[in-house]
Protein backbone atom coordinates (compact mmCIF):
# COMPACT_ATOMS: atom_id res chain seq x y z
CA UNK A 1 0.00 0.00 0.00
CA UNK A 2 1.49 3.08 -0.85
CA UNK A 3 0.00 6.91 -0.97
CA UNK A 4 -0.39 9.00 -4.52
CA UNK A 5 -0.70 12.14 -5.31
CA UNK A 6 -3.49 13.69 -6.96
CA UNK A 7 -3.59 13.26 -11.02
CA UNK A 8 -5.48 15.85 -13.84
CA UNK A 9 -9.09 14.42 -12.55
CA UNK A 10 -7.91 14.27 -8.64
CA UNK A 11 -7.23 11.22 -6.52
CA UNK A 12 -7.98 7.56 -8.03
CA UNK A 13 -10.81 6.20 -6.11
CA UNK A 14 -12.17 2.86 -6.89
CA UNK A 15 -11.00 -0.39 -8.40
CA UNK A 16 -9.33 -0.70 -11.69
CA UNK A 17 -7.35 -3.93 -12.59
CA UNK A 18 -5.67 -5.30 -9.53
CA UNK A 19 -5.49 -2.11 -7.90
CA UNK A 20 -7.86 -0.43 -5.53
CA UNK A 21 -7.62 3.80 -4.97
CA UNK A 22 -9.38 4.99 -1.67
CA UNK A 23 -9.13 8.25 0.81
CA UNK A 24 -8.72 8.10 4.38
CA UNK A 25 -8.00 11.90 6.38
CA UNK A 26 -7.39 13.19 3.04
CA UNK A 27 -4.93 11.03 2.29
CA UNK A 28 -5.04 9.13 -1.06
CA UNK A 29 -4.15 5.19 -0.73
CA UNK A 30 -3.79 2.85 -3.33
CA UNK A 31 -3.71 -0.79 -2.66
CA UNK A 32 -2.56 -3.92 -4.81
CA UNK A 33 -4.88 -7.17 -4.33
CA UNK A 34 -3.13 -9.90 -2.46
CA UNK A 35 -1.56 -12.10 -5.23
CA UNK A 36 -0.02 -14.36 -2.79
CA UNK A 37 0.02 -15.34 0.71
CA UNK A 38 3.42 -15.53 2.74
CA UNK A 39 3.86 -18.68 4.30
CA UNK A 40 7.40 -18.33 5.73
CA UNK A 41 7.10 -18.28 9.56
CA UNK A 42 8.48 -14.77 11.15
CA UNK A 43 11.65 -14.88 12.87
CA UNK A 44 11.74 -14.33 16.31
CA UNK A 45 12.87 -10.80 16.05
CA UNK A 46 9.52 -9.72 13.86
CA UNK A 47 7.55 -12.05 16.84
CA UNK A 48 8.64 -9.98 19.39
CA UNK A 49 7.55 -6.79 17.19
CA UNK A 50 4.22 -8.12 16.68
CA UNK A 51 3.42 -8.81 20.23
CA UNK A 52 4.81 -5.33 21.18
CA UNK A 53 2.51 -3.39 18.88
CA UNK A 54 -0.19 -6.15 19.53
CA UNK A 55 0.27 -5.18 23.02
CA UNK A 56 0.29 -1.66 23.11
CA UNK A 57 -3.01 -1.60 20.10
CA UNK A 58 -4.98 -3.69 22.80
CA UNK A 59 -3.74 -1.65 26.08
CA UNK A 60 -4.59 1.71 24.41
CA UNK A 61 -8.35 0.21 22.64
CA UNK A 62 -10.13 1.23 25.72
CA UNK A 63 -9.13 4.31 25.92
CA UNK A 64 -9.18 6.02 22.29
CA UNK A 65 -11.06 9.02 23.37
CA UNK A 66 -8.59 10.27 25.58
CA UNK A 67 -5.89 9.92 23.52
CA UNK A 68 -8.23 11.87 20.61
CA UNK A 69 -7.51 14.69 23.62
CA UNK A 70 -4.20 14.08 24.10
CA UNK A 71 -2.42 14.19 20.96
CA UNK A 72 -5.40 16.14 19.08
CA UNK A 73 -2.25 18.43 17.77
CA UNK A 74 -1.14 15.55 15.62
CA UNK A 75 -4.68 13.76 14.85
CA UNK A 76 -5.36 15.51 11.49
CA UNK A 77 -4.08 12.79 9.29
CA UNK A 78 -4.06 9.90 11.83
CA UNK A 79 -6.10 8.74 14.84
CA UNK A 80 -5.48 9.81 18.44
CA UNK A 81 -4.30 6.02 18.87
CA UNK A 82 -2.23 5.73 16.29
CA UNK A 83 0.02 9.03 17.35
CA UNK A 84 -0.16 7.28 20.35
CA UNK A 85 1.21 3.68 19.53
CA UNK A 86 3.75 5.57 17.58
CA UNK A 87 5.11 7.75 20.06
CA UNK A 88 5.29 4.80 22.71
CA UNK A 89 6.66 2.36 20.85
CA UNK A 90 10.18 2.67 20.64
CA UNK A 91 10.38 3.44 24.67
CA UNK A 92 7.34 1.68 26.46
CA UNK A 93 8.47 -1.87 26.75
CA UNK A 94 10.29 -3.76 28.89
CA UNK A 95 12.10 -6.75 26.35
CA UNK A 96 13.81 -9.54 28.64
CA UNK A 97 14.77 -11.47 25.58
CA UNK A 98 11.12 -13.54 23.94
CA UNK A 99 8.75 -11.84 26.75
CA UNK A 100 8.03 -8.35 26.23
CA UNK A 101 5.84 -6.41 28.69
CA UNK A 102 4.48 -2.63 29.02
CA UNK A 103 6.50 -0.14 31.10
CA UNK A 104 3.86 1.38 32.76
CA UNK A 105 5.51 4.56 33.89
CA UNK A 106 7.34 4.98 30.75
CA UNK A 107 3.61 5.56 29.02
CA UNK A 108 2.52 8.81 27.77
CA UNK A 109 -0.93 9.68 27.16
CA UNK A 110 -0.25 13.26 26.02
CA UNK A 111 2.30 15.80 24.24
CA UNK A 112 2.01 19.58 23.94
CA UNK A 113 3.22 22.69 25.74
CA UNK A 114 1.62 22.92 28.75
CA UNK A 115 3.26 22.50 31.86
CA UNK A 116 2.73 20.01 34.00
CA UNK A 117 2.15 20.74 37.60
CA UNK A 118 4.73 19.09 39.84
CA UNK A 119 4.48 17.97 43.62
CA UNK A 120 2.58 15.14 42.06
CA UNK A 121 0.98 12.71 44.80
CA UNK A 122 -1.47 9.84 44.83
CA UNK A 123 -2.46 7.57 47.61
CA UNK A 124 -5.32 4.49 48.27
CA UNK A 125 -8.24 4.63 50.81
CA UNK A 126 -10.94 1.78 50.83
CA UNK A 127 -12.25 2.31 47.84
CA UNK A 128 -10.57 5.85 46.23
CA UNK A 129 -7.47 7.30 45.23
CA UNK A 130 -6.88 10.39 45.74
CA UNK A 131 -4.55 12.25 43.62
CA UNK A 132 -3.16 15.72 44.29
CA UNK A 133 -0.71 18.26 42.29
CA UNK A 134 0.72 21.87 42.96
CA UNK A 135 -1.86 24.02 41.95
CA UNK A 136 0.48 27.00 41.39
CA UNK A 137 0.75 28.69 37.92
CA UNK A 138 4.17 30.32 38.30
CA UNK A 139 3.29 32.88 35.80
CA UNK A 140 3.49 31.58 32.50
CA UNK A 141 2.74 27.91 30.95
CA UNK A 142 -0.52 27.09 33.23
CA UNK A 143 -3.91 28.40 33.53
CA UNK A 144 -5.61 27.97 36.28
CA UNK A 145 -8.43 26.50 34.72
CA UNK A 146 -6.61 23.45 32.97
CA UNK A 147 -8.79 20.37 33.00
CA UNK A 148 -6.64 17.40 34.87
CA UNK A 149 -6.69 14.36 33.43
CA UNK A 150 -6.91 11.59 36.19
CA UNK A 151 -6.62 8.19 34.34
CA UNK A 152 -6.66 4.79 36.73
CA UNK A 153 -5.44 1.49 35.71
CA UNK A 154 -5.86 -1.72 37.35
CA UNK A 155 -3.26 -4.19 36.36
CA UNK A 156 -5.37 -7.41 37.99
CA UNK A 157 -8.15 -6.71 36.02
CA UNK A 158 -7.50 -4.90 33.38
CA UNK A 159 -9.99 -2.11 33.64
CA UNK A 160 -9.87 1.90 33.17
CA UNK A 161 -11.09 4.57 35.14
CA UNK A 162 -11.02 8.58 34.47
CA UNK A 163 -12.00 10.97 36.74
CA UNK A 164 -14.63 13.81 36.21
CA UNK A 165 -11.94 16.32 35.33
CA UNK A 166 -11.35 18.74 38.05
CA UNK A 167 -9.81 22.40 37.79
CA UNK A 168 -5.59 23.08 37.87
CA UNK A 169 -6.18 25.25 40.66
CA UNK A 170 -8.05 22.54 42.78
CA UNK A 171 -4.87 20.77 43.30
CA UNK A 172 -6.55 17.52 43.59
CA UNK A 173 -9.05 14.92 42.52
CA UNK A 174 -10.45 11.19 43.02
CA UNK A 175 -11.35 8.00 41.65
CA UNK A 176 -13.88 5.64 43.16
CA UNK A 177 -13.97 2.06 42.19
CA UNK A 178 -15.80 -0.67 44.67
CA UNK A 179 -13.43 -2.84 42.64
CA UNK A 180 -10.40 -1.57 44.29
CA UNK A 181 -11.44 -2.62 47.54
CA UNK A 182 -10.47 -6.43 46.26
CA UNK A 183 -7.28 -8.04 46.17
CA UNK A 184 -5.06 -8.32 44.82
CA UNK A 185 -4.67 -5.53 42.58
CA UNK A 186 -1.93 -3.39 40.78
CA UNK A 187 -2.72 0.37 40.16
CA UNK A 188 -0.66 2.67 37.97
CA UNK A 189 -2.04 6.23 37.66
CA UNK A 190 -1.11 9.14 34.86
CA UNK A 191 -2.37 12.56 35.02
CA UNK A 192 -1.77 15.12 32.61
CA UNK A 193 -3.43 18.99 31.86
CA UNK A 194 -5.92 20.36 29.17
CA UNK A 195 -6.34 23.74 28.62
CA UNK A 196 -9.80 25.25 28.45
CA UNK A 197 -9.76 25.77 24.29
CA UNK A 198 -8.70 21.90 24.66
CA UNK A 199 -5.87 23.12 22.23
CA UNK A 200 -3.22 22.60 24.43
CA UNK A 201 -1.71 19.42 26.34
CA UNK A 202 0.63 18.62 28.69
CA UNK A 203 3.08 15.76 28.88
CA UNK A 204 1.59 12.68 30.95
CA UNK A 205 3.43 12.33 34.58
CA UNK A 206 2.79 8.65 36.11
CA UNK A 207 2.57 9.01 39.83
CA UNK A 208 3.16 5.96 41.79
CA UNK A 209 0.48 5.07 44.36
CA UNK A 210 2.19 5.53 47.83
CA UNK A 211 0.00 2.61 50.37
CA UNK A 212 -1.55 0.35 47.56
CA UNK A 213 1.80 -2.38 49.16
CA UNK A 214 -0.43 -5.30 50.85
CA UNK A 215 0.53 -8.67 52.19
CA UNK A 216 -1.70 -9.90 49.04
CA UNK A 217 -0.38 -7.67 46.74
CA UNK A 218 3.23 -8.52 47.48
CA UNK A 219 2.75 -12.28 46.93
CA UNK A 220 1.26 -11.72 43.42
CA UNK A 221 3.22 -9.23 41.78
CA UNK A 222 6.42 -9.45 44.59
CA UNK A 223 6.10 -5.82 45.65
CA UNK B 1 14.44 17.23 25.05
CA UNK B 2 12.16 15.05 23.28
CA UNK B 3 11.44 17.46 20.37
CA UNK B 4 13.36 15.44 17.60
CA UNK B 5 10.20 13.13 17.83
CA UNK B 6 7.49 14.72 15.78
CA UNK B 7 9.97 16.18 12.84
CA UNK B 8 10.45 14.19 9.60
CA UNK B 9 8.78 11.12 10.88
CA UNK B 10 6.73 11.17 7.57
CA UNK B 11 9.27 10.19 4.53
CA UNK B 12 12.37 8.29 5.41
CA UNK B 13 15.48 10.27 3.80
CA UNK B 14 17.14 7.92 0.97
CA UNK B 15 20.24 10.39 -0.33
CA UNK B 16 22.86 11.40 2.27
CA UNK B 17 22.67 14.73 3.19
CA UNK B 18 25.38 16.86 2.84
CA UNK B 19 26.99 18.00 6.26
CA UNK B 20 26.22 21.85 5.91
CA UNK B 21 22.43 21.34 6.09
CA UNK B 22 22.67 18.56 8.55
CA UNK B 23 24.06 21.42 10.80
CA UNK B 24 21.55 23.70 10.42
CA UNK B 25 19.04 20.74 10.69
CA UNK B 26 20.79 20.32 13.99
CA UNK B 27 21.10 24.21 14.76
CA UNK B 28 16.95 24.76 14.19
CA UNK B 29 16.38 21.79 16.33
CA UNK B 30 18.46 22.97 19.05
CA UNK B 31 17.06 26.60 19.00
CA UNK B 32 13.70 25.31 18.73
CA UNK B 33 14.22 22.79 21.83
CA UNK B 34 15.60 25.77 23.92
CA UNK B 35 13.19 28.36 22.98
CA UNK B 36 9.57 26.83 22.34
CA UNK B 37 8.80 26.66 26.05
CA UNK B 38 9.99 30.33 26.61
CA UNK B 39 7.18 31.33 23.34
CA UNK B 40 4.73 33.35 25.80
CA UNK B 41 7.55 35.53 26.65
CA UNK B 42 9.71 35.61 23.89
CA UNK B 43 6.81 36.46 21.39
CA UNK B 44 5.55 39.64 23.28
CA UNK B 45 9.08 40.80 24.63
CA UNK B 46 10.44 40.31 20.88
CA UNK B 47 7.31 41.89 19.67
CA UNK B 48 8.75 45.31 18.04
CA UNK B 49 11.16 43.22 16.34
CA UNK B 50 8.56 41.29 14.88
CA UNK B 51 6.35 44.41 13.87
CA UNK B 52 3.40 43.91 16.15
CA UNK B 53 2.91 39.75 15.28
CA UNK B 54 3.79 37.31 18.04
CA UNK B 55 4.50 34.53 15.56
CA UNK B 56 7.43 36.88 13.70
CA UNK B 57 8.27 38.05 16.88
CA UNK B 58 9.01 34.47 17.97
CA UNK B 59 10.82 33.97 14.38
CA UNK B 60 12.96 36.72 14.97
CA UNK B 61 13.98 35.71 18.65
CA UNK B 62 14.76 32.31 17.61
CA UNK B 63 16.80 33.75 14.26
CA UNK B 64 19.12 35.27 16.73
CA UNK B 65 19.64 32.53 19.05
CA UNK B 66 20.43 30.48 15.75
CA UNK B 67 23.44 33.32 14.92
CA UNK B 68 24.84 34.32 18.48
CA UNK B 69 23.65 31.61 20.84
CA UNK B 70 25.25 28.22 19.62
CA UNK B 71 28.77 27.00 19.49
CA UNK B 72 30.48 24.18 18.40
CA UNK B 73 30.67 22.30 14.93
CA UNK B 74 28.34 19.33 14.06
CA UNK B 75 27.43 16.65 15.31
CA UNK B 76 28.21 18.24 18.79
CA UNK B 77 26.53 21.82 18.64
CA UNK B 78 25.47 23.41 21.81
CA UNK B 79 23.34 26.23 23.33
CA UNK B 80 25.06 28.76 25.03
CA UNK B 81 22.34 29.81 27.50
CA UNK B 82 24.60 32.89 28.29
CA UNK B 83 24.40 34.16 24.98
CA UNK B 84 20.08 34.17 24.53
CA UNK B 85 18.28 36.95 24.37
CA UNK B 86 14.80 36.03 25.93
CA UNK B 87 13.73 39.71 25.37
CA UNK B 88 15.32 42.22 23.17
CA UNK B 89 14.96 46.30 22.93
CA UNK B 90 16.13 49.74 23.99
CA UNK B 91 14.64 50.20 27.44
CA UNK B 92 18.02 50.38 29.72
CA UNK B 93 18.77 47.97 31.34
CA UNK B 94 20.12 46.90 34.87
CA UNK B 95 22.91 45.30 36.77
CA UNK B 96 22.10 42.09 39.14
CA UNK B 97 24.02 42.80 42.47
CA UNK B 98 23.27 39.88 44.23
CA UNK B 99 21.55 36.53 43.48
CA UNK B 100 20.30 34.31 46.03
CA UNK B 101 17.96 31.05 46.34
CA UNK B 102 16.99 29.19 49.01
CA UNK B 103 13.64 27.25 50.34
CA UNK B 104 11.86 27.31 46.69
CA UNK B 105 12.77 31.33 46.68
CA UNK B 106 14.84 32.84 43.97
CA UNK B 107 15.95 36.94 45.17
CA UNK B 108 17.87 38.90 43.05
CA UNK B 109 19.11 42.51 43.98
CA UNK B 110 19.54 44.55 41.38
CA UNK B 111 21.02 48.51 40.58
CA UNK B 112 20.32 50.64 38.30
CA UNK B 113 22.02 53.75 36.62
CA UNK B 114 19.64 57.18 36.49
CA UNK B 115 19.14 57.56 32.78
CA UNK B 116 16.75 59.78 30.99
CA UNK B 117 14.65 56.87 29.00
CA UNK B 118 14.52 55.19 32.17
CA UNK B 119 11.18 55.20 34.11
CA UNK B 120 10.42 54.60 37.54
CA UNK B 121 7.51 52.78 36.83
CA UNK B 122 9.52 50.03 34.34
CA UNK B 123 8.57 46.56 35.50
CA UNK B 124 10.96 43.87 36.43
CA UNK B 125 10.48 40.77 34.67
CA UNK B 126 12.36 37.28 36.38
CA UNK B 127 12.29 34.12 34.47
CA UNK B 128 13.50 30.33 35.57
CA UNK B 129 14.07 28.24 33.07
CA UNK B 130 15.30 24.72 32.90
CA UNK B 131 15.48 23.54 29.00
CA UNK B 132 15.99 19.64 30.17
CA UNK B 133 12.56 19.44 31.69
CA UNK B 134 11.06 21.80 29.79
CA UNK B 135 9.66 23.59 32.59
CA UNK B 136 10.03 27.75 33.52
CA UNK B 137 8.50 30.34 35.33
CA UNK B 138 8.17 33.58 36.26
CA UNK B 139 7.60 36.41 38.75
CA UNK B 140 3.56 36.44 39.27
CA UNK B 141 3.85 39.91 41.70
CA UNK B 142 5.15 43.12 39.88
CA UNK B 143 8.09 44.81 40.65
CA UNK B 144 9.64 48.10 39.59
CA UNK B 145 12.61 49.04 38.82
CA UNK B 146 13.16 51.49 41.61
CA UNK B 147 12.09 48.87 44.20
CA UNK B 148 15.92 47.28 43.72
CA UNK B 149 15.77 43.83 44.34
CA UNK B 150 12.64 40.71 42.99
CA UNK B 151 11.52 37.74 44.38
CA UNK B 152 10.14 34.59 42.55
CA UNK B 153 8.71 31.12 43.71
CA UNK B 154 10.46 28.52 42.14
CA UNK B 155 8.50 26.28 40.14
CA UNK B 156 8.13 22.71 42.25
CA UNK B 157 10.05 20.64 39.39
CA UNK B 158 12.53 23.38 40.12
CA UNK B 159 13.59 23.08 43.51
CA UNK B 160 15.55 19.99 42.85
CA UNK B 161 17.20 21.23 39.25
CA UNK B 162 19.65 23.82 38.08
CA UNK B 163 18.19 25.84 35.91
CA UNK B 164 19.01 29.33 34.08
CA UNK B 165 17.83 32.30 35.05
CA UNK B 166 17.07 35.61 33.30
CA UNK B 167 16.24 39.36 34.28
CA UNK B 168 14.44 41.99 31.98
CA UNK B 169 12.35 45.14 32.25
CA UNK B 170 9.11 46.18 30.01
CA UNK B 171 7.36 50.01 30.12
CA UNK B 172 4.23 49.99 31.96
CA UNK B 173 2.54 49.68 28.78
CA UNK B 174 4.43 46.38 27.59
CA UNK B 175 5.50 48.22 24.43
CA UNK B 176 9.04 48.75 25.31
CA UNK B 177 11.62 46.39 26.03
CA UNK B 178 15.06 46.06 27.61
CA UNK B 179 17.53 43.37 26.69
CA UNK B 180 17.42 40.63 28.76
CA UNK B 181 20.49 39.97 31.39
CA UNK B 182 21.99 36.73 31.94
CA UNK B 183 21.63 35.73 35.91
CA UNK B 184 23.78 32.11 35.70
CA UNK B 185 22.92 28.58 36.07
CA UNK B 186 21.68 28.42 39.92
CA UNK B 187 21.21 25.54 41.99
CA UNK B 188 17.20 25.30 43.12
Amino acid sequence: MGTIEDGINGPFRGKAGSVIGSSWRKINYIKGLPRFKNRRPASPNQLVERRKFALLNRFFDPISSLLEVGFRQFTSRATGRNVAIRYNYDHAFIVDEEKVTIDYPALQFSHGSLFPAGDERAWLEDDTVYATWDPDTYGMGRSMDDSAYIVLYNEGNDVFRANSNPMRHEGGGQITDKSLTQQPHKLHLWLFFVDRAGRLVSKTVYIPIENQESQENKNRYGY
Amino acid sequence: MDIDFFYDRSKPKKKEQSYGRLAVQQRMRLAMAFLHPLRPIVAGSWLNQGQGNRSKAFGQALKALMQDAIEGYYPDQRIAADRVLVSNGLLPTIHAVDVRCDNGMLEVRFSDESLPTASSNDEVVLVVYSPEIGIAGKNTEIYFRNDGQIRLKLPTQLRTQRFHAYLFLHNSKKKQFSRSVYLGQIAG
